[in-house]
């Protein structure tokens, strides 16, 4: 037991990096280009030299300039200053022309001619090469556009430097790869080891540390979630147990399509109606129990359960909210997994053997702890992240709303030692369930060895 | 009991007939047949039965029309979140962790394979996606077939722990964060498709399957009907299908009806990001979701919720039958 946990445990230490890894391409892969912006947040302006200046210290300040990994695995006609580029319609001309095999060189001369004619004559007219699907496409407006000013001597100088772009075109480029090496200064590297040392710098956001906003928004999460796990699974695995053992009564009759229409509604509304019944004194004066939602008060030298304690009545309504609103999904699953152990031979030996109801009923459910642990083990996990809506309507400041305002804000900064804290929360989680699997469930033990 | 069911059956039946019908009475720009100037009108006003939501579109008319949309939505993501989470949970938690081994020369080979193998499916080629993916599978096909001829070159091997990587893989996916995925997914698809919006919700929802198969999986491994099933020599297809299956549909039936019906309140959110169908459709989320915009309009929230309600029901009358084991 204590060797698996460990192994466990060991993996999941070990799969950090590639998790940082995945998290990194995949922001890489999203549309938006996060220098671009934070600048048109924060300092935007009309003019384009001043624009380009800003891009690239604003790229060179977060790290953006550095490449992305140790290594690239990349086609023959690709240089390594390429992936330095932080300028994306750099970026964008140079790889439409790269991936149909035109050369380097022949590339980069005409993106310079290109440049410097577009800040000499027209900034606009220029502008929607940068935009066009692929290079054939490309040469060809830039032909038309050449025809059409005619007049202006130096775009003339555009077409030998097309031509050599053509000439350059090579088929056999594509064959072997090539392995570009970039060192240990990459956006990886410095990713890792700052997260790693656990100087995770401020948050580009407000210049806030990222560290004191991740913890404060997971200490309140985990407070939510504990209440909600409290309250909801108690009630659920109560109610899902009467609804199993009484069908026929008014209960049932009544609570069970209750809880169906409830969750047949979207969850904002939800949260609405009990915000605005049990907050507002105009409308219910008899109704209204709970305060109003104000901010949330943490102070760092109290303890966990003093502040909890502190913050315990405002963290009432959201509770409920969650809670009944996984009340039927709780409810429905302990009776169906009741029901099919209710099939099983077992219970025909036990009616013949003549024992209770009741110990007959404890029979089926040591048999079912194991899907309970599933269940909940689940449940905390998507419950880390996952009440977004309930925290941003009672305006929680919890770690799913800090991780949507980071990926909203690309708070790389934030959202990768957020994100990973995740992992291992969830990663801890599933350990515990596995080795209560194991206590339980005794097959489960046994075709591990 | 019995006539309760001819009952309910019968309504879904005549409900089936209406929803599938409607297209022939309405076409696709049905939804602006009977618009009206005045937006968000209650229910008996202006001959409209059941009101307008705020862009004067005729709710009765949204619901028939839209019921189509959000169930076959609802059945395609259920559909493709299954498979992709029984699927993994073949490939990682009923191989188990002790029984794939390999030996120092494979796992050299494969890292130094798995550069090229990156290179020639995803970079090199300029090609759709799919001709990629093809091109990927084939050559994973190549790779396995060098590690198994390399199977005898060394006696020092390693397990690979199939089935923790699977649990890793599971929880990369619940903490990734959602709207990240999503918007990613706007970058990569071109154009907004049922079949594509199924897929992206299929995408964030699988993982609410994952654990009650692998559950199943793991447990049903150390039985000793699963060592008997072996015995006889029965495939591993054939032991899963015909004997692992059944076990797991009680199990599964409670996240398969509760998918099946967030997924016609997630799709509405979709369009908030605007990788969601476009305005020319209505659904019955986005009658639901029309809601926030005039939070007075308690008829935009009552009629889809009724009929989501109604749904719900069905399912999991019709599905509780699968509860008990044969």
């Amino acid at each position: 037991m204590l060797g698996f946990a460990l192994k466990r445990l060991v993996f999941t230490l070990c799969s950090i990096p590639f998790i940082l890894w995945i998290m990194l391409a995949l922001t890489r892969l999203s549309p938006v280009d996060p220098v671009q912006q934070l600048i048109d947040a924060h300092d935007y302006s009309a003019d384009k030299q001043e624009q380009a200046e800003t891009y690239s210290s604003t790229a060179k300040r977060l790290g953006y300039n550095k490449p992305p990994f140790y290594l690239a695995v990349t086609k023959s006609n690709y240089e390594a200053e390429f992936y330095r580029f932080t300028y994306p319609l750099k970026k964008q001309f140079f790889s439409r022309f790269l991936d149909e095999n035109y050369s380097y060189e022949a590339t980069s001369n005409l993106y310079n001619e290109l440049q410097i004619l577009r800040s000499q004559h027209s900034n606009d007219v220029l502008e929607n090469f940068d935009e066009t699907p692929t290079a054939s496409v490309l040469i060809e407006n830039l032909r038309t556009e050449i025809i059409a000013r005619d007049s202006i001597q130096s775009f003339n100088a555009l077409t030998p430097l097309i031509e050599r772009v053509i000439e350059s075109k090579n088929s056999t480029y594509s064959l072997l790869p090539r392995f570009l090496f970039f060192g240990w200064d990459n956006q990886f590297h410095c990713k890792l080891t700052s997260i790693a040392s656990l100087q995770w710098g401020n948050s580009i956001t407000d210049g806030k540390p990222a560290s004191n906003k991740i913890f404060m928004a997971f200490r309140i999460t985990l407070m939510l979630l504990i209440m909600a796990l409290i309250v909801g699974y108690t009630l659920g695995i109560y109610l899902g147990i009467w609804f199993h053992r009484k069908p026929q009564s008014i209960v049932t009759k009544f609570l069970e399509p209750l809880f169906y229409a409830l969750r047949s509604l979207p969850l904002f509304v939800f949260a609405l109606v009990l915000l605005v019944v049990f907050t507002t004194a105009e409308l219910s004066p008899m109704l209204k129990i709970f305060p109003a939602v104000n901010a949330y008060g943490w102070s760092s030298t109290d303890s966990f359960l003093a502040n909890f304690s502190k913050n315990f009545n405002q963290l009432i309504l959201p509770t409920l909210c969650i809670s009944i609103y996984s009340l039927s999904y709780i409810c429905r699953q302990v009776k169906a997994s009741l029901e099919r152990e209710n099939s099983a031979l077992y219970n025909t030996t036990g009616k013949m053997k003549g024992i209770s109801s009741w110990q007959l009923f404890l029979h089926r459910f040591r048999n079912i702890r194991s899907i309970l642990i599933t269940m909940i083990g689940s449940g905390i996990v998507s419950g880390f992240a996952g009440a977004v809506l309930i925290e941003y309507i009672f305006n929680i400041p919890g770690i799913g709303r800090l991780i949507l305002d980071s990926v909203k804000s690309n708070d790389l900064v934030v959202l990768l030692p957020a994100a990973l804290i995740l992992f291992v929360a969830s990663s801890i989680t599933l350990l515990i369930s596995d080795l209560l699997y194991r206590y339980y469930d005794p097959k489960i033990a046994l075709n591990e060895n | 009991m019995k006539t309760k069911n001819t009952l309910l059956f019968v309504l879904f039946l005549t409900g089936t007939v209406i929803v599938f019908a409607a297209p022939l009475f309405f076409d696709k720009e049905a939804s602006y047949m009977f618009l009206d100037s005045i937006n968000g009108v209650s229910p008996g006003t202006n001959g409209h039965l059941l009101g307008t939501d705020t862009l004067g579109r005729d709710v009765l008319n949204g619901l028939l029309s839209g019921a189509r949309i959000s169930l076959i939505i609802s059945m395609l993501t259920v559909c493709t979140a299954l498979l992709i989470a029984f699927t993994l949970n073949l490939a990682t938690s009923y191989i188990g962790n002790k029984r794939v081994q390999l030996n120092v020369f494979q796992i050299l080979g494969f890292m130094l394979a798995a550069p090229f193998l990156y290179y020639y499916s995803f970079t090199a080629f300029a090609i759709p996606w799919f001709a990629k993916s093809l091109i990927f599978v084939g050559l994973l096909g190549i790779i396995m077939v060098i590690l198994q001829l390399l199977r005898n070159t060394s006696k020092t091997t390693f397990d690979i722990p199939l089935d923790t990587i699977g649990l890793k893989i599971y929880e990369l996916f619940s903490s990734v964060p959602r709207l990240m995925v999503l918007l990613i997914f706007i970058g990569l698809t071109p154009k907004n498709s049922i079949l594509s919006i199924s897929l992206v919700i299929a995408f964030l929802l699988w993982p609410i399957f994952f654990r009650y198969i692998r559950l199943e999986i793991l447990s049903e491994k150390g039985n000793d009907r699963f060592t008997s099933l072996k015995n006889l020599g029965y495939s591993n297809i054939r032991i899963v299908f015909r004997h692992f299956l059944p076990l797991m549909l009680p199990i599964l039936s409670t996240p398969i009806v509760f998918a099946l019906v967030s997924t016609i309140l997630i799709e509405a959110n979709l369009s908030f990001l605007g990788i969601g169908l476009g305005d020319e459709y209505v659904t019955w989320g986005k009658l639901l979701a029309e809601a926030r915009r005039n939070t007075s309009a308690w008829w935009l929230i009552v009629f889809p919720g009724a009929c989501l309600f109604f749904v719900f029901m069905f399912l999991n009358h019709w599905l509780r039958r699968s509860d008990k084991l044969q």
